[in-house]
Order: structure tokens, then C-alpha cells, then sequence
């Protein structure tokens, strides 16, 4: 009996170690408002902005990139789908300009629900999330996996 | 500007700095817009000081939640660095008064602890504030302001700042103190090292534009410098100076290339000008070798690939100097990387190079001799093979190790301390780094 429940933790434990540490493989695709004038962005476009060289929308108007959390395994995904970078080359990169004050990383939503929120209340604010959570109050503008 | 950290412990905590940060009247003599600059300089220095002491919520995070204005970020180095030859003092740059020799380990060269504090008004408005602790002229780790400034930025993407700010004149050059940003432990030191000027006090104003397929961004930035380097038993004061300068970047994809230039009027000449009279040297022959008020101009150029695993560097400078005394630098190096999963091993090759200048007093002249060892201070003719491996063994922590195998002339001398007889122009050195940044 005792034994049987040890088992069940074990492997319940394992199970929770695969669930974390198991590559996320979302589709994760690149949002802006339904509110939003821009009707395409360039994958060179969408760079420009996350990685903060270009923060403007093709109509001229300051676009306000976020976030999701570090701890979110697809910030990851969207950083080495749209730039070829492993995070910790990000992460490096960031390092670079904050701490030289030459530009500042995108805001950080809080999880997925968060970032849909905040999408859709500003028309010239762009996120990343996963496909299947969106809804008619966003559109997608690109997919970074293609 | 001069900030004093007397009697200050090496990598003091941040509550030791609203303490300890005082500022002197040394550059009273300077009029105008000296003056106005450090009136500035000490209200943002005294605003970026305090900032962190009064708001209690920290994130030292890259990114943070919209709330957060105040975001904290500390970077560090620990290092250690092995030269082989027992016949100069290996440093990092000509800041440093001493380093690793004759096979010794020392922290000395690569050793830094930097603290940052952003604040942050509003998405244009925002005040940093940075103190680094590393090896300085004076032999201490006493702390330093690095960057005190008020950050603005316009609906039109034009930025302007005002305060300390980094010496941005050749590209990478205000992130070569911060290891986790870079590939190698220490930046190039026949590019980098001769380079002793980390900060100006002044201001920037920089536009960057679409341009074709890329981005053009230009930047003008105006100041005073605020350092010393060592100079043999004496300090040379290059506070004071005027500088000012451009960038031009264009960034297109994995490709970026700057052109600069910048340049420095010296405000205090060098020890050697006193040394030279003391000795009997005629008034003409110490004017023409002296550096007070002689100009030093910087051009530089580089170019950055950097796609997926790749990252590749080239550089190349020119520095001409006014004064007959110092010595024209070239020097240019080339650096490659390949991530492979956490490993990058890196490799690459340097080279820095001082046409000699020549002063000829004719004939059986008895200054000659000294003249020529005046012109041999900084003179420098060396290459630098660099190979070596970065480690990310978890997330904003590396660990390298490097090999620098430095071959050059005996006479080689103006990118080392304390040369001695016996110098063939060739060290190794070896070095391990663990690096991070919050």
C-alpha cells in the first residue's frame, strides 16, 4: 500500500518535470488590435520593433511592443522563430543596450490573458501569443514560424 | 566634473552611495557651458542617487511590468588573468597602473561590479544612473559614476540626453566594461586598450531614419572628459578636455556598420612636459612634445554580422595626434563566433600599429636621445591572436576562458605597464571570467 502510493507520487513527479521542462511548441503568432490601421508587417518590421531598433508603425505612429514573461517558454519560441537567437543570445543582447541606455525591452505582460487585454485596448500596441487563445478583439499580422 | 569616492570600500552596496557621492570644484577654472554642465551633472546625479533610495519597488528584470518605473540591474565580472612574461604588467586598458606579469594570476584587468538604476517618468522621459567598481589609475576599486543622465525622447523618435554619458565613439565601446554582453572576456586590447576614456559629461542627440531596406541612425554628442590615467609615479589628468564627435550606423538585418569620429582638445598637458624641463630641455623642443592644448581626433569604422549561431566583428581606428610627442595609432581586429547550444568558442586576430614619428634635432644634438625616448612611449607595433570559449552555463551567468597570444616588437611597449629590459614584445596570457548580468 505504502509502496503503491510512492509509486504514484514518483510518477507524478516525473510527470510534472516532463510538463516543465518540455519544449513548448505553440503556434505563436504575432498580434496587433482589430482596432489597429496596419494591415501587414514585414518579418524586418516586427524585428525592428521587439528587438527596439524601430519602434514605428508604417503609418508613423510609435508602436508598443510586449512581452511575456521570462518564465513563459514561448517568449523563447518567439525570439528563435523570428530571429534565429536563443534567448540567453537575447537576453545578452538586452544586457547590451539597457545597460549602455541606448534602448529599453518591450513591456512585460503578465501571462497570455494579460497580453490579449492589453493588445486589444491599444490600437498601436503589437504581442506575441499563442494562436488558439485570440480572439475577435485582436488579429493576427504575422506568423514568425513562417 | 570630478566625482570623489575617497575612503570608500571596494563594491560598496547602493545605500552606500547617496553617502559617498561628493563632487569638487576642480573644473571652476572652466567657464560657460562647463559650468552649466555640471550644475546639471549634480542635479541628476543627486536625482538618479536618490531615486532608488526612495522608491521601494526593485525588478531587477530586463523586462518589466508597465508599473514599474524604477527597474534595478547589477553586471559583473570576476576574472582572472595569467601573463607569462615577467617583463611588463598586462592590462586591459592604459586606465590601469599594473596587472598580471611573469606567469602571476591577477583580478586586476577584468574585474568589475557595475550597478544600474533606471527611472523611468513616463515611456519618453527617464533618468539612469551607473556606478562601476573596477581597477582605476589610482591602484583602488573605488566606485565611480559611469553614467548620470536624463533620457528624452520625442514623438518623432528623436532622442536626446544629457548628463555622464558613455564614450560612444567607437562602436561597442560603452558596453565593453559589462563581460555578458561580450564575446570575448575583455574587449581587443590593441583596439580597445588604448582607449582610457569611459564617460563624458555632456550631451547626445541621436535620429534614426528608415533608409532603404535598413535603418540610418546619426548621432552628435558634445562634452568634457573626467578621467586620469597613470602615468609612470604620476597621474595624467585628461579631465576637463573638450570633446565632441558623430556616429553614422546603418543596420540592415544581421548586418550593422558605424563611421565615427570624435575628437578631444587636451585640457592639462602630460607629466613628461614637466619631466622635460626639470632636466634642461629648451622651452621649443617641450612645447612641440607637450600635449596641452593639442587636439587628438578619432576615426573609426566597423561593421557587425550577427545571424542565428553567427557573430562576426571587424573594427579599425585611426587616432591622430596634434602633438608632435604622441605617437599616430592604427590598429583594427576581426572576431568570430559560433553558438553551438550554450558553447560559443570564439576566435580572432588583432593588430595595432604607431608609425613612428621622428624629431630630429639635427646632428649631435644632446636632446636627441631623450626625444626619442619621449616618442617611444607610445609607440606600439604588435599582432594579438585571440581564441577561446564562452559558456552559458544558466540564464545571464557565463563562464570563458581565453588564450591571447600576443607577438610584437621589443619596442612595442605604449599597450603594457611597467616594461623592463628583456622585453621581446611577445606574452601570453590566459584568463578565466564568469560573467553576469540582471
Amino acid at each position: 500500500m505504502k509502496s503503491n502510493r510512492l509509486t504514484r507520487i514518483i510518477r507524478c513527479t516525473l510527470l510534472l518535470a516532463l510538463m516543465i521542462s518540455a519544449p513548448v511548441n505553440a503556434d505563436v503568432v504575432v498580434i496587433v488590435s482589430a482596432n489597429c490601421d496596419a494591415t501587414a508587417l514585414s518579418r524586418r518590421e516586427i524585428i525592428n520593433i521587439f528587438m527596439g531598433r524601430y519602434r514605428f508603425l508604417p503609418s508613423g505612429h510609435a508602436a508598443k511592443p510586449y512581452d511575456l514573461p521570462t518564465t513563459d517558454p514561448r517568449k523563447a519560441q518567439f525570439y528563435l522563430a523570428l530571429t534565429g537567437k536563443k534567448i540567453s543570445d537575447i537576453d545578452a543582447y538586452w544586457a547590451r543596450l539597457v545597460l549602455t541606455g541606448n534602448a529599453s525591452p518591450p513591456d512585460e505582460a503578465s501571462s497570455q490573458e494579460a497580453m490579449l487585454d492589453k493588445i486589444a485596448r491599444n490600437p498601436w500596441s503589437i504581442g506575441y501569443l499563442d494562436r488558439s487563445i485570440i480572439d475577435n478583439r485582436v488579429r493576427v499580422i504575422f506568423d514568425p514560424e513562417h | 566634473m570630478v566625482l570623489d569616492f575617497d575612503n570608500v570600500p571596494p563594491f560598496p552596496g547602493i545605500e552606500a552611495a547617496g553617502d559617498i557621492l561628493q563632487t569638487s570644484d576642480a573644473s571652476t577654472s572652466v567657464p560657460g557651458m562647463k559650468q552649466t554642465l555640471n550644475l546639471i551633472g549634480n542635479l541628476l546625479q543627486t536625482l538618479c542617487i536618490a531615486a532608488p533610495l526612495l522608491v521601494s519597488s526593485l525588478s531587477p528584470a530586463w523586462a518589466d511590468e508597465e508599473s514599474d518605473a524604477l527597474t534595478l540591474h547589477y553586471f559583473g565580472t570576476i576574472g582572472l588573468a595569467r601573463a607569462t612574461s615577467e617583463h611588463i604588467q598586462y592590462v586591459s586598458d592604459l586606465s590601469q597602473p599594473n596587472g598580471s606579469s611573469a606567469g602571476n594570476w591577477s583580478a586586476k584587468p577584468d574585474s568589475v561590479l557595475g550597478m544600474q538604476a533606471n527611472y523611468a517618468f513616463s515611456d519618453q522621459t527617464e533618468v539612469v544612473t551607473q556606478i562601476v567598481s573596477r581597477y582605476r589609475y589610482n591602484g583602488t576599486y573605488r566606485p565611480e559614476v559611469m553614467w548620470a543622465y536624463a533620457h528624452f525622447t520625442a514623438e518623432n523618435g528623436t532622442e536626446f540626453r544629457v548628463g555622464r554619458l558613455g564614450t560612444d565613439f567607437y562602436m561597442l565601446a560603452d558596453s565593453r566594461l559589462i563581460g555578458y554582453t561580450n564575446l570575448t572576456i575583455s574587449p581587443s586590447l590593441d583596439f580597445f586598450g588604448q582607449l582610457p576614456l569611459f564617460h563624458i559629461d555632456g550631451a547626445d542627440l541621436s535620429k534614426t531614419i528608415q533608409a532603404g531596406n535598413g535603418l540610418l541612425t546619426g548621432k552628435v554628442f558634445a562634452g568634457y572628459t573626467g578621467e586620469k590615467v597613470p602615468f609612470g609615479d604620476a597621474n595624467w589628468n585628461l579631465g576637463d578636455s573638450p570633446m565632441l564627435g558623430a556616429n553614422i550606423d546603418y543596420h540592415q538585418d544581421d548586418w550593422s556598420y558605424r563611421l565615427g569620429y570624435a575628437q578631444m582638445r587636451m585640457k592639462h598637458d602630460w607629466p613628461v612636459s614637466d619631466q622635460l624641463t626639470a632636466l634642461g630641455f629648451p622651452a621649443v623642443i617641450v612645447e612641440e612634445l607637450s600635449m596641452n592644448n593639442k587636439t587628438s581626433r578619432y576615426y573609426s569604422a566597423g561593421l557587425i554580422y550577427d545571424h542565428g549561431p553567427i557573430q562576426l566583428q571587424w573594427m579599425a581606428n585611426k587616432v591622430v595626434q596634434e602633438s608632435l610627442g604622441y605617437q599616430n595609432y592604427y590598429s583594427s581586429y576581426v572576431l568570430a563566433g559560433y553558438s553551438m547550444g550554450n558553447l560559443t568558442p570564439f576566435a580572432g586576430v588583432s593588430r595595432s600599429y604607431t608609425p613612428s614619428k621622428q624629431l630630429n634635432l639635427g646632428p649631435d644634438n644632446p636632446f636627441q636621445a631623450g626625444v626619442d625616448h619621449v616618442l617611444d612611449i607610445s609607440h606600439t607595433n604588435q599582432t594579438t591572436w585571440t581564441m577561446g570559449m564562452r559558456w552559458n552555463f544558466r540564464r545571464n551567468m557565463d563562464v570563458k576562458a581565453q588564450l591571447d597570444c600576443i607577438r610584437g616588437k621589443s619596442d612595442s611597449t605604449f599597450l603594457f605597464r611597467g616594461n623592463t629590459l628583456g622585453w621581446n614584445g611577445s606574452t601570453d596570457v590566459f584568463s578565466l571570467a564568469m560573467d553576469f548580468a540582471f
